[in-house]
Order: C-alpha cells, then structure tokens, then sequence
C-alpha cells in the first residue's frame, strides 16, 4: 500500500478507536478511583492515585474466580457443541444439494426471530423437564440452540466461496468426505470458523438471560450473574462494577490475540493457486 | 461365597439407611433478596447455622439481585418450579394470590413469632388472612442539608419558600431532587399525593378499591405542584426525567441537593461516603392544613401453597426472626426493625429511625391490587408528559385515571 | 457450474447419494434446535390466541382477541413504528461502519493487530453491563461525556441524554450500535480474506481507482457475507431488549419503547402473558416477512 495512503489510515483508526473505546477509558477510570473520588462533582478523568483497592476488594469479598471458571466452563462447552453440530450442517448447505435446504435455513433463521425473553419460560419448563435446573450444562445447550443460526449461515456462505476443486481433488486421491472437511476445507475456511468461534464464545460469555433463570446456586454462577452483586436495589457500587468488567472481557480479549492469526490468514496459506 | 454375600448384603443395607437418611431430608429452597448492605456471608452464615441446629433440614437459600427478584419468581412460578419460601415487595402479594400460589401463613410458624412482630407492619395480611411476614419495612423520610437550611420545613408551601431562596444552579446546587425516570416504584408522587390527603383510589366500604383518583382535588393539586417545583419555580436539578432515585440519592451525597426525599438506606450510605456536610432527617411534608401521611413500603416472605416442606419452612421462619439474626439483618439492611423485642436495642436509635418510626401510625402504604404494576406505569407516563410539557396536570391525571378505570372495569 | 458427484465407492447405494449424506449431516443441528425450540415457539402461538391466565396457562380460546387488545392501544402503531425505524437506522450505521473499520483493518501497518484486538472491546462486555457503563458515561452529574464534551468545546451545552425523548432515543441507538460495530467488522474483515489480492493487482494494472476497486471487487465478492451479516443483525437488532431497558426503561414514559421492551413489560411485569404473545407473533411476522424478501436474493444468486 502507498505510504501516502497510510496518511490517510493511521489517524482515521486512531479516531474509531478513540470513540469506540470512549466507555472503556469511562471504565478504566472508575475502577481505579476511591469512592469518594468516583462521585466528584464535576468528574475528572485521571484518578488521583492508583487505587488498585477495589480489584483487591471484589476479588476478595465475591467468588470472582468461581464466577470465571463458570463461565469458562459454558463458553468453552457451547463453542465447541456448536462446531460439532454446525460444521456438518454448514458443509451440507454449502457443498450438496437437498431438497430440503432452503426449509431447514429458514427455520433456522425462524429461531432467532425469538428473543429469548419470549421463550425463556417455556425453556425453563423443558430444562426441568431434563433434569437440568441448576447445572451448567442447561446453559451450553441453549447458549447452542441460540448461536447455531449464525454459525451455520456463515460457515455455509464462507464454505461455498471456497471452490470445489480443492476437496474434489483430495476425493479422486481417495480420501473420505470427513477427511476432507477437516484437512482441506476447514484450513482454508480458518477465517469464517474462526469469526464463528469467536462468535459463539462470545455470546455463551456474556449470556445472562438464561443464566438468571436456570442457576440457583452460588457455585455455579457465571460472570454475567456475578456483575450483578454491585447493581443493587438502592445504588449501585460503579467503582466495583467498572473494575468487575474489566475483568470480565480480559479474557475474551486474550482468546481473540490468540486466535486472530488465523482470521487473517486468507487464501494465502490456502492449497489453490491460479 | 458366603463372605461376599454377607458383606454384599451389609454394603447395600449401609446403602439403603444412608439414602433413606438422606430421603428423609427435608429440602427447603428460599428466594433470597440481596439487599444492599447484606454481606455476601450473611445468606451463607444463615443456611450454615440452621442445618447445624436443623440435620434433617436441608436448606437452600437462593440469593438473587433485588431488580431481577421479580424476573426469577415469575419464571420459577410459571415454569412450575416455585420455590417454598420467598422474599418479595409486599405489592407483589397480590399478583401471586392472583395466580393463587401462595398459602396462609399463620398456622405454620410459632404463636411467639407472630406476636412479636409490630402488628403496624403486617401488611401481607389480605382480606384478614396473613399470607406473607415483614421482612423489611421503613417508611419514606425527609433528608435535608442541616449546614444550609435550619429548619426543616413542614409543609411543602414552606419547602417551596426555602428552595427559592437557596436554589443556585450556576454553582450546581439544586434545592429540591426529583426523580421522573420510570422505576418499579412511583415513590415521587406519592409523596406529594399523600402529604395532600389523597390516595391512588377511593376505599369503598368492603374496603375494596373503587374508582381511580388521581384525578381529584389532592391528585391534581400534588401533580400540579411537582410541576410547578419543576417548570414554573425550577428549583430541582434540571433533566428529572434522567434521574432514578439512586442517581438523586449520589447527588444529594456528593452535595449537589438541599432537600430530597428517600428511605432509611440513603443514611447508611451517606455514613458509608464519608459526606463532608451536615445534613439531617425530618419527617415527609405535607400540604398546609392537610395530615401528615408518608408512604411506607414492606418487603414481606411469603410460603408458596406447593410447598412440600411447609413445617420445615416454618421452622426456618422462626430461626430467621429470632433475636441474633435479625439485628444483624436490620442493622446492615439499614431499616428499623420489624420486631417488638428489637425495637429497644440500641442500635435503632439514630434520628433516622426514629422518624421512620414515628411515621408509622399515619402511613399508607401502596394499593394492594393485581393490576398494580400496569397502574403504576400508566400513572408515571403520564406524570412524565406533564414534566415534558405534553400534558396539563389535570388532563394527564384525568387520562390516567380514565385508563385506570378501564383495564379495572370500573 | 454443477459438477456430477463422484459416488463412493464402498458401503451400498444409499449412502452414493448426495441427499443421505446431507441429511445425516443436518440431522445434529435440526434435532437439537427442534427439541429446545419447537415447544417454546409453538406454545408461543397458542398462547396469542387464547386467553391467558397469570401463571402462563393457556385457559380459552380468544381468536384475535389479544391482537385486538394490542392494537386498540393507540400507542401500538408508533411502537410498530419506532421498532422498525429503530432496526432500520441501526443496522444501516452498523454495516457501513463495520465495513469501514474491516477495510482498514484489512490494510497492512505496524500496530495492525493492536488496533484489531481494541475493536473487540465493545463486544466483550456483556449487552446489560454494557449499557450499564453507557448509562454511568451518559449521566450528566458524574458522568464523563458531557464533561469532556464541555471541556474540550466540542459541546458547550450538551443535552441529558435520557431526559428527553428525542436524545433518549439517540443515546440508545449508539449503544445498540457501538455493541454492534466489533461483530460487523470482524465478519467483515473475514470475508475480505476471502478475496484474492490477485484481482486487486490486476485491477491495478487496468488502473481502477480505490473506489472502482471497492464497488466492482470488494462489494460483490463480499455480498455473500454482507447479507448474512445484516439479516441475523436485523433480526437481533428488532428484539434488542437489554440496551433500551437498562437505559431508559422505555422511557421518558412510552417514547423509546420498542416492542421487545413492550413484551417485557406485558409478560413479565403486568403477567399478562396472552397480549404479550400476540406481539412476539406480531414481532415474528414482521420480521419473517423481511428475511424472505432480504434472503430471496440470497438464495437467489444461484448460491443455494
């Protein structure tokens, strides 16, 4: 790229990025700030010292770390049933014909025209119906039933960009239709799996409809429930809640540091060329 | 051969006492609220020491944030799960006797429960059945800045002639708070509806609910001068329609109020902040020749009818009124307490209880009817149009009560 | 271009056709959806047409009974109304924004993957604590955006945000998109892997201009994942619940409800869970009515 367009480029991401992480630094700044100084009137923004307190605190008088591994526990849990369910269903869309196909992604598509809020009671009857009420299991199933529609709509398009050629040429050479999918197809599909891997842990971390109404017990509350013990009835503790959240997305965004090689990566790492 | 059976038939023996121990367990699930100033191993400490009083007990206390209280119960209830005991906001009562979950109470706890507790405060008692016990009750108080306003005014004309000479919004400071975002609680009106001798309804004399009055004299005339506080004299922090009671209460905290109305906690928290000004309580104001009258607001809990475990509810009942747990509970919740032989101790000695208390005999507390909740709004939406300037005090509350009046078939 | 699939070789002729496969493979996916979702959804649309009592049983069959409920209410038409100009303005600023950042973040310079981890941010949060943070930010006492507006002269007189309906209603509108925009690029950015430079460099070499590049290369070939993108965010922008709810609660009085928000009320806080039905079938029709008319072009790009 011209180094005059960089120019153009560099400030403009500094302006998006300003804007967009507006609340983030309104974060950084109530976490790190006594309560008195939380409630200065007018505000400012650099704490006067820093109050790291309020970390100690929350991590201290609240089961934080019970909180994360809940969380880690379904997040994990439904991206990884979602993989197993939808890559299937994504190759089918993409790759052979059914007679079936448009039916099943409008009813998929039909699922989503639900908010949760309109289902949650009838899910809570079918998840004590199961056995399920207070585990954390009931919360990867729905956090699954909820995510599927993307997952497959992506991976289907993603898939069907790729050109057949390249698998078709892994099935003269006597591989199996799995073997295919999974050596062939799916490395050079990386940024489509990887945005609904991200997609889908993404949404399982930060439910909280479902995990109001089907966890009971302390131990197994997630993160989103957690946060909830600084909203109170009569005022809310912020300088708790900021430094809560910002511990919540750490690591989302680790997972995505991680993993976002593999988004970008392109066709360049692919096996077709020309 | 005969070891292994003699020890097969011992293991499954150990087996079977062991599980019909545990069959015999009683389980009890509680809807906990996590009121603000309840330590997190307040609920832990309570289940820890009645199991070890109670073994054949086991109880479950499930703790839930107080905005989603609500949510949880109507999903646990209508999704067939409802648990056996349940802390609620007494106005609740009357949806869940409405969907004809709840069980009388009286015959499943102990007579010396039941006379211990302030009979002022019984407000779960419907149609003279007691359906839910006091768990928190307080009613609503005047708080005021003591370094700028010596005297606390009694009547709200008197409040009015103070905010006018106090009032300096180019220096921030706002005479008198308002709230006028939507909130489960329509707290704001009613404090000027009843310090002007009205009530949301006329009691007819079964003492049923009859026709809506928002719209009468006192109505209107409450409305009108919330208006006038706002619009015409502009003595309250600018935007009311932004502001819930908890962002009214930070600003009275951080020294930007003279005068607003609150419950006990707002004490508690002022105490927690380490406020730099004097300030004081006093009780509700009321219009000039009219009786003073705050509102009072209780939490009540409640046993559900389904319950299979009601003896052993009872008996967690009076575990949790005694004497111990419920000074802790009352001293960190920060309201008065709801028990007679507490009412001496002598951490309820602070002004602000008593004049919580002292409110009591002349409160009135919120309508107890199913379709409160859709009154509520429809009385606060059109209080929000009066603010905005979309509607006159009289025509918001004659629509109001006019759509009141509808939905009840009156 | 159809290729003739090849059959297999081993095992006997139904597993050589095309349609066993696949429906071996769909069959995870739909079982599961329709065990958890054909109950909810159906008692759903039983519920709109009975009446309902308190404790969500379905008591006697009402026909049109709650539909006509709804729309007595003279309100209802401008939360219909509201609902979908609230959709529309959304989803608009979401995808052309998401597709500005996804394109500079597509180019190469040093920092590139700092900058793409901080875009993640607004999405990392959960929606309630999101608009919770939104909600502190936009607070005009303590909160630091009419500050710093005032303090750096960009806004002398800000307005309170949620007091008005008119800014209420923007203020909401941001975060629902600023929640949004991290999911848009980063779909975005994935499909732009998906086109060859290849293309770009012999554009080039025509001499096309970076915006003949962007229409001709980049639109077309993204088009695939532009739909996907906007119809699923259509359909979760519509039934948004938490941002409106945490910030104004419909509020100032009824101005920024939509009908999810609607719905909330009417199940969960006045139990009147039939009327409450009717508008999740209302809110279903609306929105099915958009998917077939938006995936129609979809479908019909001989893609499917």
């Amino acid at each position: 790229m011209k180094r005059r367009g960089l120019y153009v480029v560099y400030p403009l991401i500094i302006f998006i990025l300003v804007i967009l992480l507006f609340p983030f630094f309104v974060m950084v700044s109530t976490a790190f700030k006594p309560i008195s100084e939380v409630y200065a009137n007018p505000p400012h923004w650099i704490p006067r010292g820093f109050y790291v307190k309020n970390f100690s605190d929350i991590w201290y008088k609240y089961p934080l770390g019970s909180y994360f591994k809940n969380s880690f526990i379904v997040s994990i849990g439904t991206t990884l049933l979602n993989m197993v369910i939808c890559i299937p269903a994504a190759y089918a869309v993409a790759r052979l014909r059914f007679r079936a196909k448009s039916f099943l992604m409008y009813l998929f598509l039909v699922v989503q025209m639900f908010s949760p809020i309109i289902v949650v009671i009838s899910l809570f009857k079918i998840i004590a119906l199961l056995g399920l009420l207070d585990t954390l299991m009931s919360l990867i199933l729905t956090n699954s039933v909820f995510t599927l529609t993307f997952a497959i709509w992506l991976l289907s398009g993603y898939f069907r960009n790729i050109p057949k050629e390249i698998e078709e040429a892994a099935l003269i050479d006597g591989c199996s239709r799995i073997q295919s999918i999974i050596r062939i197809l799916l490395p050079v599909a990386m940024p489509g799996v990887v945005t609904t891997i991200i997609y889908t842990f993404i949404s399982a971390w930060n439910e909280f409809m479902f995990a109001l109404t089907f966890i009971t017990s302390m131990d197994k509350r997630p993160l989103t429930l957690g946060l909830y013990n600084f909203i109170g009835r009569w005022t809310v503790q912020w300088q708790y809640l900021m430094a809560a959240a910002i511990l919540a997305l750490i690591p989302v965004v680790i997972l995505f540091m991680f993993i976002e090689r593999e988004l970008v990566q392109g066709l360049a790492g692919g096996a077709v060329k020309g | 051969m005969r070891k292994v059976l003699v020890v097969g038939l011992v293991v499954v023996f150990l087996l079977g006492v062991v599980m019909g121990a545990s069959a015999q367990k009683k389980k009890v699930s509680v809807l906990w609220a996590e009121y603000d100033g309840l330590t997190p191993d307040y609920a832990a400490n309570l289940e820890s020491a009645f199991e070890k009083e109670y073994p054949d007990i086991d109880l479950d206390i499930i703790s839930t944030p107080w905005d989603k209280m609500h949510d949880r119960l109507i999903a646990f209830v209508a999704g067939k799960q409802p648990p056996d005991l349940s802390v609620i906001g007494t106005r609740w009562l009357l949806e869940l006797l409405d969907m004809g979950v709840v069980e009388p109470i009286e015959k499943w706890v102990s007579k010396e429960l039941l006379d211990n507790i302030d009979p002022a405060l019984m407000e779960g008692k419907i149609k003279g059945v007691l359906y839910g016990l006091p768990v928190a009750a307080g009613t609503r108080l005047m708080y005021y800045r003591s370094d700028i306003i010596d005297k606390a005014p009694e009547t709200f004309e008197e409040m009015l002639q103070i905010a006018q000479k106090i009032n300096k919004p180019e220096e921030k400071f706002y005479a008198v708070g308002m709230s006028g975002k939507k909130y489960v609680e329509l707290t704001e009106y009613a404090y000027y509806l009843f310090g002007n001798d009205g009530y949301f309804f006329e009691i007819l004399p079964d003492g049923s609910y009859g026709k809506c009055t928002v719209n009468s004299e006192a109505g209107v005339g409450a409305l009108t001068f919330m208006n006038d506080l706002v619009n015409t004299h502009k003595v309250t922090q600018p935007g009311v329609t932004a502001y819930r009671r908890d962002e009214l209460q930070d600003l009275f905290i951080s020294g930007n109020l003279g005068i607003f109305f609150s419950g006990g906690f707002t004490a508690a928290l002022l105490e927690q902040r380490g406020a730099q000004f004097s300030w004081s309580v006093a009780p509700m104001p009321h219009f000039e020749g009219k009786p003073q009258s705050t509102i009072i607001i209780t939490d009540s809990i409640v046993l559900f009818k389904d319950s299979q475990a009601k003896e052993e509810a009872g008996k967690f009942l009076d575990f949790f009124y005694s004497d111990p747990w419920r000074l802790e509970f009352d001293k960190l919740v920060g309201f008065p307490p709801v028990t007679k032989s507490l009412a001496n101790d002598p951490a309820f000695q602070k002004p602000v209880y008593q004049v919580m208390i002292q409110q009591i005999p002349g409160a009135k507390g919120w309508p107890l009817m199913p379709e409160w909740p859709e009154c509520n709004d429809i009385i606060w939406d059109n209080i929000v149009a009066t603010f905005l300037g979309e509607k006159t005090p009289q025509k918001a509350m004659d629509d109001a009560a006019q759509e009141i009046d509808s939905i009840r078939g009156m | 271009m159809t290729l003739k699939r090849r059959p297999r070789l081993v095992k006997g002729k139904f597993w050589r056709t095309e349609s066993a496969v696949a429906y071996l493979f769909m069959i995870p996916a739909s079982v599961f959806l329709l065990v958890f979702m054909f109950y909810p959804i159906v008692y759903v649309i039983l519920m709109s047409f009975f009446r309902v009592n308190k404790l969500g049983d379905l008591v006697s069959f009402f026909g049109w009974g709650n539909f006509r409920f709804m729309f007595d209410k003279p309100e209802f038409w401008q939360i219909i109304l509201r609902s979908c100009l609230w959709t529309a303005i959304a989803v608009v600023v979401k995808t052309a924004l998401g597709l500005v950042i996804a394109l500079l973040l597509n180019v190469e310079f040093t920092g590139k993957k700092l900058a793409r981890t901080l875009v993640i941010i607004p999405w990392a949060s959960s929606v309630p604590i999101s608009a919770m943070i939104w909600q502190w930010t936009y607070n005009s006492d303590f909160g630091l955006l009419n500050h710093t507006l005032r303090t750096l002269g960009i806004w002398k007189n800000p307005p309170i945000w949620l007091a008005e309906p008119r800014s209420a209603f923007m203020a909401n509108l941001w975060v629902d998109i600023w929640c949004g925009i991290p999911f848009m690029a980063l779909v975005f950015l994935a499909g732009l892997q998906a086109i060859p430079q290849e293309l770009y460099e012999a554009a080039e070499v025509d001499g096309a201009t970076s915006w003949n590049k962007f229409r001709y290369i980049t639109l077309p070939l993204l088009s695939g994942v532009l739909t996907v993108a906007t119809l699923l965010s259509t359909l979760w922008t519509f039934n948004d619940f938490n941002v409106i709810y945490v910030l104004t609660a419909g509020g100032p009085g009824t101005s920024t409800d939509i009908l999810i928000t609607y719905i909330y009320k009417y199940a969960f806080q006045y139990l009147r869970f039939g009327p409450a039905a009717a508008m999740a079938v209302i809110t279903f029709g609306i929105l099915l009515l958009v998917s077939i008319i938006y995936a129609r072009s979809y479908f019909r790009e001989g893609v499917l």
